[in-house]
């Protein structure tokens, strides 16, 4: 693997050049400390409602027709 | 109490976690974010299987739930080849080797080229790479995230790096030589 890792290795010039370049990449697609605090709260405001299973079948499609669910009523009229 | 280990778990691990789907996916923000509130959806919902597990053992059940999101994302949304082949289009019309090197680090274009330039990157790549730049995280904590020994993990960023400056065209390293014949047929 040694061997290997020399035929990887460029100028340090050029190593510096791309540390940078991707030290402010990586600046710009981090998220900030309020997109996560806002991100965070957002899980517990979801997970309070129905509950994470509940929006996570439906999302995926999850057909409900299977599943006594609904009462009656609902398709009296269909 | 429950919630209370959560925070602590988001606090620790979202950014690393955050990184990994950026790394998966391709690096889109929004994408990376969306799932990275799912993953910690899943995790808060599976808070009770995680506390029976031992500390040290837990980087790498978390980063199992951001791997099934992953798949689930990719069988749902649009395929993964799909993606690739979007940011390979993108990469078409970036700037070659024999670019002037002073103009390196301006303008934003040049981050639009190695945005591409990642977004190229072989994804087992890409997502060691980002979770290196982006997460912070180091060798042996990708290594415990992904089960690969931190040497894997190091070789691995070396190669991913090697590319990107190969396709930046900031150095000609044998392995994006080697790569370029190729794809030359």
């Amino acid at each position: 693997m040694d061997d290997e890792l020399m035929d990887l290795k460029f100028p340090a010039e050029a190593d510096d050049q791309l540390n940078r370049l991707l030290a402010k990449w990586a600046l710009q697609v981090q998220l900030s400390l309020q997109e996560e605090e806002e991100l965070y709260d957002r899980i517990f405001v979801i997970a309070d409602d129905l509950g994470y299973d509940w929006w996570r079948q439906l999302g995926e499609g999850f057909s409900f027709q299977t599943l006594n669910v609904f009462p009656a009523f609902v398709f009296r009229n269909i | 109490m429950r919630k209370d280990l959560f925070h602590d778990l988001y606090v620790t691990y979202s950014r690393q976690v955050y990184s990994y789907l950026l790394g998966r996916t391709g690096g889109s923000k929004d994408v990376g974010a969306d799932l990275l509130q799912d993953v910690f959806m899943r995790i808060w919902n599976r808070m009770e299987a995680l506390e029976r597990i031992p500390e040290d053992q837990r980087i790498y059940w978390i980063f199992s739930v951001a791997s099934n999101r992953v798949k689930d994302y990719y069988r749902k949304s649009s395929n993964q080849r799909h993606a690739e082949e979007q940011l390979r289009d993108r990469n078409k019309g970036g700037g070659g080797p024999t670019e002037d090197l002073s103009q390196l680090l301006s303008g934003r274009e040049r981050y639009r080229e190695l945005e591409s330039a990642i977004g190229a990157l072989p994804e087992e790549l890409r997502c060691i790479l980002l979770m290196k730049v982006v997460g912070g995280m180091n060798s042996s904590r990708i290594g415990e995230a992904l089960e690969m020994p931190a040497g894997t993990v190091r070789y691995k960023i070396s190669q991913a790096r090697a590319l990107l400056a190969g396709r930046l065209g900031l150095s000609e390293t044998k392995l994006a030589a080697t790569e370029r014949s190729n794809s030359n047929g």
